[in-house]
């Protein structure tokens, strides 16, 4: 899929009043805009402790010492960055759905990844289908946006799909706990489950983004099909009846139910959208109303 | 259980035809999704759910199936046949000329004994039947029988006459047999073409008519006559049509075997027209036949005897009755001899009628007597009395057919015996009159009162009655009546000297009828067409004839659409003894497996 990922400024404006919520404090190696857990140099005001030679003269509270004659050193919050993963599920089933699910999912990675661009993060780009695909190294400040862009938008789909594989492979990329956010349709035969924990386990701060097509949520079928798996090949004969679809539904709300309360409990936002969407909906309302994007600090 | 409509068995190949869509349906439509995971999952949790869910598409097939095994069944109308006791079916089969008719293939009498073969086919094996031959006169041929083959042998066996159906006698057969049966019933397999009862009849048990036919295209030749018209002999044909549409005719005369003329016309619907030709004056047997082909054949010609040639010679022995003498000279073809009663001693040989008036010979001649007046002591006769008023006389006697006795008196009359082989035919308080009867196989009529004592000759009545007394004492000569109906017998008559005497019927058989004396009546006149009667006198051979024509009631083939025949049980009609009709059931079984597949369609179970 050659799309070009472009966003209206409007957009893009209202993206650089947002921001990726980080829930724990932020371990970057850079400095950032997050507060870390370490002390350092900011201007937010953290907490005392006695002066101990060799530290910094300028930071020795010197009106405690007028009134007390002890020198305490003033501790402040280190700021500090973070790094933002951001897996695209790139199987052949992503490629489906009218309007097509990779759109969508592209289109989300490329907003936040200007999202936290712009926030002075890192953010790593991988896809994936059945095992990691592609990589992309750490990219910093806002002017990397529009290569990353052009690299989400030449990502490939295809292949069938291991979500667990995937994404214990980007293991390897050797990243340090951050902000992890998977875009997939979670249609993976070895399960979803494996792959998230994974990324809890790399002590990352995980959104699922399950996008699914409209005719995956209603499937508009008649009569007696052949379903044909576009990754597979594989084949089911059913013969549609009122009754089926209505399993169906229910399946695929049991089903969604089941990861809603997964990730519920490993501390995993979960969000389920149809490719209907666009992907400005999906950044400031969704994940806006499911906190995972907040107003920056003032 | 048995079917009524078997042939409806053939709407079976439809359950093949389902299958066969079944399969080709197989042929599924491709649509490729994004992943079959969520499906499989669906698949999965129906088939963990509901057990049977692999053969649910295998349900539907079933359901249909059974559907369509149930409809097939309806159609096929089966029957539950019999109660413990089992019923008596009464069959009349219709096997009058009409039958004949080829509008249902091959004819109606076929068509008759299917619908037989199909009703018995589905009586239950107690069920008995009995078959009742609907012809001129009714005939048992299977009486009150459970075994199939043999009722079938007799339906086999059975052939369509060329009488008429006389529906009144064989009911009065039915009944009676079936008097004291219980569940017994009345299965009237005609083409509705019966001489009906005249007033309606009822019988006692449910009552069925399966007509066979309807209209169809028939032209009749209806009647054929000869008759002497001012000295000429004159021909006479009506044709008829019966068809229910107009139609052409063309009809051929031929008078001795040769043909004399054919005449062309159109007839409307149930229109006739009759036909006249001049005969040659020494035409002797006369034939009309219709050209061409229609339903029934048997009655596209008729024949008829113009008369016979031959005189009739009488002998009459009387003191001068110019009465006698006169009536019987009135009868055509009658030679009348005077014979003085003293020379008749001993009877002349020759005659075929003897007239003996007040007196009778030594030795009475082998031939047809009239006595007249009889000397006491013979005949039965007595002394003279008054004989007071006339009896009614009997019903349907021939002797006095159109003779009105009203302003009849007889003075004096002789007390007379009818003898054992005689009846009387006219009675008076006192004594009977006049007897008739059959001595030595001959026919005699003794008239007990001279005709000088009575006004009797100068009345109408006289020369009717001489008329009527010669006809029944020379049958089919001086009358010269010799058509019969179809199954009439045939009274031989030989000349008291004759030989032999034999019949040759229309078909070519020669069938010996004198000897043995007294000779039997003819009765193998079934088929119509001319009969040649040849009476062999001193080695000199004579022929007459005699003609039997079909009936013309039956040349109508349309038939009626019901006979005037009821039950008085309640509900006359269908179902035969005990047997239950199932194609209901099995309609609303199909109905309810049909709803029961919608069912299952639309909940996708």
């Amino acid at each position: 899929m050659a799309d070009e990922i472009v966003f209206d400024s409007e957009f893009l404006q209202g993206l650089e009043r947002l921001r990726l919520v980080m829930r724990r404090r932020a371990t970057g190696a850079h400095a950032g805009e997050r507060r870390s857990q370490k002390k350092g140099s900011s201007v937010e005001f953290a907490d005392f402790r006695n002066y101990v030679a060799g530290d910094d003269l300028r930071q020795v509270d010197w009106n405690a010492y007028g009134r007390l004659e002890r020198m305490f050193t003033k501790l402040f919050m280190e700021e500090q960055d973070t790094t933002v993963l951001l897996y695209l599920d790139t199987s052949a089933s992503m490629a489906w759905g009218v309007p097509s699910k990779g759109l969508l999912a592209k289109r989300t990675i490329g907003a936040l990844a200007y999202l936290t661009l712009v926030g002075f993060d890192r953010v790593v780009i991988a896809a994936g289908n059945d095992r990691l695909r592609e990589f992309r190294p750490p990219a910093r400040g806002r002017g990397s946006a529009p290569d990353l862009w052009h690299y989400i938008a030449g990502l490939p789909f295809g292949g069938r799909t291991d979500l667990a594989r995937a994404l214990r492979e980007t293991g390897r990329l050797g990243l340090r706990s951050g902000i992890a956010v998977v875009v997939s349709d979670l249609l993976s035969p070895s399960g979803w489950e494996e792959g998230l924990q994974y990324l809890c386990h790399r002590r990352h701060e995980v959104t699922v983004i399950e996008i699914l097509s409209p005719d995956e949520l209603n499937p508009d079928l008649a009569g007696d099909l052949r379903l044909i798996d576009s990754e597979t090949g594989e084949t089911r004969d059913i013969s549609v009846t009122p009754g089926l679809l209505a399993a169906y539904a229910q399946r695929l709300a049991a089903r969604q139910e089941d990861i809603r309360r997964f990730c519920h409990s490993h501390g995993i936002t979960y969000l389920s959208v149809s490719s209907a969407r666009k992907a400005e909906d999906v950044i400031l309302d969704v994940l806006r109303g499911a906190g995972v994007a907040g107003r920056c600090r003032p | 259980m048995n079917f009524y409509n078997l042939a409806g068995a053939w709407f079976a190949v439809i359950i093949p035809a389902i299958i066969l869509m079944y399969l080709l349906k197989r042929r599924r439509q491709d649509r490729p999704v994004a992943s079959i995971l969520l499906w499989d999952q669906v698949l999965r949790d129906a088939a963990a759910n509901v057990p049977w869910q692999r053969l649910r598409r295998n349900l539907l097939l079933f359901l249909q199936l059974l559907a369509a095994a149930a409809l097939i069944l309806a159609i096929m109308r089966p029957h539950l046949a019999g109660g413990a006791t089992g019923g008596s079916v009464f069959m009349l089969i219709d096997t009058s000329a009409s039958m004949q008719a080829t509008d249902v293939a091959p004819n109606r009498l076929a068509a008759a004994v299917a619908a037989a073969r199909r009703i018995i086919g589905g009586l239950g094996p107690r069920d008995e039947v009995t078959l009742i031959e609907l012809g001129q006169r009714p005939r048992v041929i299977v009486s009150a029988c459970r075994n199939r083959g043999q009722i079938d042998a007799a339906l086999a066996s059975l052939r369509a006459g060329s009488g008429s159906a006389a529906l009144e006698p064989a009911l009065d057969l039915a009944t009676a047999l079936a008097a004291g049966k219980r569940d017994a019933s009345l299965v009237i397999i005609s083409d509705g073409g019966v001489m009906p009862p005249e007033a309606g009849y009822t019988v006692p048990c449910p009552v069925r008519f399966e007509r066979i036919g309807g209209p169809a295209n028939n032209l009749a030749v209806e009647v054929v006559a000869a008759r002497a018209i001012g000295g000429r002999l004159v021909g006479l044909a009506r044709v008829r049509n019966h068809s229910p549409v107009e139609a052409d005719y063309a009809l051929e005369l031929t008078v001795d075997g040769r043909p004399l003329d054919v005449r062309r016309g159109r007839l409307a619907t149930g229109q006739s027209c009759e036909l006249l030709w001049e005969l040659p004056a020494d035409a002797r047997v006369l034939s009309a036949r219709l050209q061409g082909s229609d339903a029934l054949a048997i009655d596209d010609a008729g024949y008829a005897v113009v008369g016979e040639r031959g005189p009739v010679n009488v002998l009459l022995a009387s003191p001068g009755n110019v009465f006698i003498a006169r009536a019987l000279a009135l009868t055509p073809g009658v030679n009348v001899t005077n014979l003085n009663p003293d020379a008749a001693g001993v009877a002349p040989s020759g005659y075929d009628l003897y007239v003996y008036d007040g007196a009778l010979p030594s030795s009475l001649p082998n031939a047809p007597l009239l006595v007249l007046n009889p000397p006491a002591g013979s005949f039965g006769a007595g002394g003279e009395l008054t004989p007071g008023e006339f009896l009614p006389p009997r019903d349907g006697e021939s002797l006095l057919e159109f003779v009105s006795l009203a302003d009849v008196a007889i003075a004096k009359a002789r007390a007379l015996t009818v003898p054992r082989w005689g009846h009387a035919v006219l009675e008076a308080t006192a004594t009977p009159l006049i007897y008739a009867g059959e001595r030595n196989g001959q026919r005699v009529v003794v008239i007990g009162f001279d005709l000088h004592q009575s006004n009797l000759p100068l009345r109408p009545a006289f020369p009717i009655l001489m008329q009527n007394i010669v006809g029944w004492l020379l049958p089919g000569r001086a009358a010269g009546a010799r058509a019969l109906a179809p199954g009439e017998p045939f009274v031989v008559r030989p000349a008291p000297q004759a030989e032999s005497v034999t019949v040759t019927t229309p078909s070519g058989a020669g069938i010996s009828v004198v000897p043995p004396y007294p000779p039997k009546p003819f009765t193998a006149t079934d088929d119509p067409g001319l009969y040649v009667v040849r009476e062999r006198i001193g080695g000199k051979e004579s022929s007459s004839f005699f003609v039997v024509n079909p009936p013309p009631l039956e040349s109508a083939l349309a038939g009626a659409d019901s006979l005037p025949v009821t039950a008085t049980t309640a509900g006359d009609g269908d179902p035969l003894p005990g047997q239950r009709e199932l194609w209901s059931v099995l309609a609303w079984l199909a109905l309810l497996i049909l709803a029961a597949e919608w069912w299952v369609y639309n909940r996708g179970l």
